[in-house]
């Protein structure tokens, strides 16, 4: 994962008052009504659905409802969704895909998958003790567990071919496997030495690798980020249960908690090195904690009995948990960390003396990272211009390079080595606003002016 | 005045004149002929001895109360008349004198017995005895005298009962490793697997880092392992902290939950109450159960609705927490006691009826019942129960029977019998163990359901099993009910942490712990309800 490469430190007064609004996070109340039990929220990676659990006439439904609140929707007839067996399990028994469009939930009648743009739903396993289904972020692939000879055991299914289900593990031993899956790559614990230890199997190669020891009594609930490149799971130190996450490409481990007190964390990762979890405080509260077990932020406070169950998007925008409400009853709810965006393009790419200009966006946790990539390997200056107006201007003495916003701030940097450059907007928890930005490098070689204009790029916060 | 007349007039008269009769009887104190009920200080070293069936016995030309055992011989006596109790001199030789007097009556066959110890019995005195025949002793199964100051207050006899034989010490066996008795069971099924052989075993010790590791083995083999702690290791008193609340209206909290929201619930049977309790600010509200009396068990599913058995109108009762609407559901027969739900395979509620001898199961989704049992064996005193989710197989203590009721799909019921006489009382499932507490023992006992087999872990000496649950860690947890501690086990080193209880003793019969991970528990005795952090 690639950190930003420079940090906005100039901007105009009225920008600076805008990003400064409000920087205290409230959660939103999504639901209401919502009937006994729990709710089970899930977020889907793209952050914009939550899926939960409520009650209709004392039977249990799926709802959706959109991420910023809004028409709740029941995915759900006569469902009969279970959560658990009976009693409080922490573990979700519903998952989504990251679009949040094919969702597994489990009943009497065994594994479903519902696919909500087809609005249909299917069994793809009658197991009904325990399966806890779980789905990949792109919707292929379902894995679940059933028991074998009295073990749970690993199925897989895939959505879009009707065969069987593929018993993946076999003598497993006690306990629960709670399988996770991203792409080729399964997640699920079983027992070594009468402990709970996470295990990574890749479907393609059926190569198994044992990613933790002496994990202590109790479940892991490993839980892989959106992107499948690192694992959050709960251990067991000095009696207490800790928060750790490993990163997949270098097997490293990470302690992030260090709480000292017993109950389940159920850590949630996002792409973006950072994790979320609940701690006892002295209800159980959201916390957010980097990789590298910095930067500590409690989310919550007061937030009332029963677990949290919190669960964030790929990026860490928005976390959604459960909690009573005035009425008791507990709903669902929504931290958003900062605005959500959309970038546009516009205009085009004047052309450089070697290669092209390409734009590039993106997330890292609440910050916008822009960037120009380059074939220039002369570590030539970059200038990110900023404003709030769009206005096409072309650029005397470089023909085909336009100015297309009014600029209201600069900044100037080097390219890299590698001919590109990164700057990222901070975080931004209540901006909604129409910004414009727009790259353009120092090439001598280029035109008679001797710089180059990128497009640009609409950045809408909302 | 016709004849019939004057006939009818003469009975109406005598019936007057012996009603006044009875009354000035009363009046005038002449002894109260009404059966004396169990001493307060006895009610709980029985599991449910103010419930269960009392029955006459004579010893020794004197007259007692008490609960019988399978085989009919005393289990728990006590003074027939308290006002004129037994004359037994609280001595030593007095006691070993008497005795082998009774020792025929209370069923000991040519076993005598051999003092032990003093105990305390929540501040009554105890003389603990064992039963001994030739020198080898009985294992698992003690004989208590209670004392009342210098007044003997009741007798609890272990004694296995019905006996079908007794083995002989072989010659040969002599020296070498230790033996005992053992209270052996056939696999039989129904009463038949209530009978008992004593037969001899030996024992056989391994020293491990944290405990000494007994086996009792027999002819059949293994019977159990038993593990004691090498010493005691009370908590440090900065790992666990307790949090306690008098409960301010009504008596007797009895079992105890706690919802989805983080609400415990507990009931009150006296008062026909279910009882919320919110942590956050320690404001109790009681919910009266209309429609049905004497809310005893309570468990909260997955759905906040709080289950419990209605045991003196016979229903099971069901409050909806988030309206708040109790619900009284008539048993499928009659008479019914209802007592502890549990859950059961396919969202299902399963409820024990401890004095009608039966197993119920209700499905809340189609509002019946689907189910209703009389156990195999009479009077098992069928307690509580758990599920093996894994196989949808529900497990039963069956205190007076000693054993493990299981019903597997498919099946009959099976009794297992438990191969240590001190009661079963209630009991956790966690990862192919079922986990119970001993209600006359300082045991935690083991079955695990893949091996069948059987293991004891022996917790703080002089406590006695109560409550139980287990922590999203799969560390069992027990209320004792002597002096008062919460005791975990830590499966993976075998051994207990204790922590003593400040004020909120008498445990009974509730104990949970909550989902984010604190021990609730019920001091029935001391009206309170309390909360253990451990860390």
């Amino acid at each position: 994962m690639m950190r930003c490469t420079g940090t906005i430190v100039l901007l105009m007064p009225a920008l600076v008052c805008c990003f400064a609004a409000d920087l205290q996070v409230q959660p939103l109340q999504l639901t209401n009504g919502s009937g006994g039990g729990e709710r089970q929220p899930i977020v889907s990676a793209d952050g914009r659905t939550v899926v939960y659990g409520a009650s209709v006439n004392g039977v249990r439904e799926l709802f959706m409802v959109p991420i910023d609140g809004g028409q709740r929707t029941q995915i759900t007839t006569g469902g009969h969704v279970w959560f658990g067996y009976g009693s409080f399990d922490s573990w979700p028994s519903v998952s989504c895909s990251a679009d949040g469009r094919k969702i597994t939930y489990w009943n009497a009648r065994g594994v479903h998958l519902l696919d909500v743009s087809e609005g249909h739903t299917r069994i793809l396993s009658p197991a009904n003790r325990l399966p806890y289904p779980q789905i990949d972020a792109g919707g292929n692939i379902v894995v679940f567990q059933a028991p074998v000879s009295g073990a749970m055991e690993v199925f897989s299914v895939s959505p879009s071919l009707s065969g069987t289900p593929r018993q993946i593990t076999s003598n497993s031993g006690e306990g629960r496997r709670f399988p996770q899956v991203r792409g080729n790559l399964l997640l699920f614990q079983k027992p070594v030495a009468a402990q709970q230890e996470l295990f990574l199997h890749d479907l393609a190669s059926t190569q198994t690798r044992q990613l933790t020891q002496n994990s202590g009594p109790g479940n892991r609930y490993g839980r892989f980020s959106p992107d499948g490149t690192a694992v959050a799971y709960e251990a067991v130190v000095n009696a207490a249960k800790e928060v750790f996450v490993i990163d997949l490409a270098t097997n490293i481990t990470a302690t992030l908690s260090t709480s000292d007190r017993t109950g389940d964390r159920l850590p949630s990762p996002s792409n973006d090195d950072q994790v979320f979890f609940q701690d006892k405080l002295p209800t159980l509260e959201i916390q957010r904690i980097n990789s590298d077990a910095r930067e500590l932020v409690l989310l919550t406070n007061k937030s009332g009995g029963g677990l949290r169950r919190p669960m964030t998007d790929e990026h860490g925008h928005v976390v959604v948990f459960q909690a009573p409400a005035a009425a008791g009853v507990n709903e669902v709810w929504r931290l958003r960390l900062c605005t959500e965006a959309i970038w546009t393009r516009y205009g085009q790419h004047g052309k450089p003396s070697r290669g092209s200009l390409t734009s590039t966006t993106r997330w890292w946790r609440c910050e916008v990272e822009m960037g120009i990539d380059t074939a220039l390997t002369q570590r030539n200056s970059a200038i990110w211009f900023l404003g709030v107006e769009q206005k096409n201007t072309p650029i005397p003495g470089a023909p085909g390079n336009w100015l297309y916003l009014v600029p209201l701030t600069l900044q100037i940097l080097t390219l890299d080595d590698k001919g590109k450059a990164r700057i990222s907007l901070p975080e931004l928890p209540q901006l909604k606003a129409r910004l414009y930005y727009q790259w353009a490098i120092i090439d001598p070689m280029a035109n008679s002016l001797g710089i180059v204009f990128s497009e640009g790029t609409a950045l809408d916060f909302f | 005045m016709s004849r019939h007349a004057r006939l009818v007039t003469l009975l109406l008269l005598l019936c007057a004149n012996a009603a006044f009769l009875a009354s000035s009887t009363a009046q005038e104190g002449k002894p109260d002929v009404r059966p004396a009920p169990v001493p307060g200080e006895l009610k709980e070293v029985v599991f449910g001895a103010r419930k269960q069936k009392h029955v006459d016995f004579t010893i020794d030309d004197a007259r007692f109360r008490g609960i019988a055992t399978h085989g009919n011989t005393a289990f728990l006596i006590w003074n027939s008349n308290p006002a004129s109790p037994l004359e037994l001199a609280r001595s030593r030789e007095a006691v070993a004198r008497w005795l082998p007097r009774i020792s025929k009556a209370l069923g000991l066959h040519d076993f005598g017995l051999r003092f032990l110890r003093v105990a305390d019995w929540r501040g009554t005195e105890v003389w603990e005895y064992e039963y001994v025949r030739k020198g080898t002793r009985l294992l698992d199964c003690k004989l208590r005298i209670y004392w009342k100051g210098n007044r003997f207050l009741g007798l609890f006899n272990q004694f296995p009962a019905p006996i079908t034989g007794i083995d002989e010490i072989p010659d040969e066996d002599q020296g070498g490793a230790e033996k005992v008795y053992f209270a052996e069971r056939s696999s039989a099924a129904g009463q038949e697997g209530q009978r008992y052989r004593l037969v001899i075993a030996t024992l056989r010790r391994k020293d491990t880092a944290t405990s000494l590791q007994t086996e009792v083995i027999t002819k059949r083999g293994v019977a159990y392992t038993l593990f004691e702690q090498k010493e005691e290791m009370p908590a440090q008193a900065a790992a666990g902290t307790f949090t306690e609340h008098s409960v301010p209206v009504g008596t007797f909290p009895d079992q105890i939950w706690a919802d989805s929201t983080g609400i415990i619930w507990f009931s009150q049977p006296p008062n026909n109450y279910l009882t919320a309790f919110d942590p956050s600010t320690e404001r109790f509200v009681q919910y009266t159960t209309t429609g049905g009396r004497g809310p005893d068990g309570l468990w909260v599913d997955d759905h906040d609705r709080a289950w419990t058995g209605l045991y003196y109108s016979g229903h099971l009762g069901m409050l909806d927490i988030a309206t708040k609407k109790f619900t009284a559901i008539s048993a499928p027969y009659s008479p019914a006691s209802m007592a502890i739900p549990s859950p059961g395979p396919g969202q299902t509620v399963w409820i024990t009826d401890h004095a009608n001898n039966r197993i119920s199961q209700y499905d809340p989704s189609a509002a019946r019942w689907i189910a209703s049992h009389v156990l195999p064996v009479f009077k098992m005193w069928v307690t509580a129960g758990t599920l093996d989710p894994v196989r949808e197989t529900v497990y039963f203590t069956g205190y007076m029977s000693n054993s493990l009721i299981v019903l597997e799909p498919g099946k009959a019921i099976q009794s297992i019998p438990v191969p240590n006489l001190s009661g079963p009382a209630f009991l956790a499932y966690h990862h192919d163990k079922v986990y119970f507490s001993l209600w006359s023992t300082n045991r935690l006992g083991v079955y695990d359901v893949v091996k069948k087999s059987f293991t004891a872990y022996a917790f703080r000496s002089g406590e006695m099993g109560g409550p139980m649950s287990i922590t999203p860690n799969g560390e069992p947890v027990i209320g004792t009910r002597s002096q008062g501690y919460i005791v975990v086990f830590d499966p993976m080193k075998k051994v207990f942490a204790h922590y003593k209880i400040p004020t909120s003793i008498g445990l009974k019969d509730g104990l949970t712990v909550a989902p984010d991970g604190a021990i609730w528990f019920t001091g029935t005795g001391s009206k309170k309800i309390a909360r253990l952090e451990l860390k």
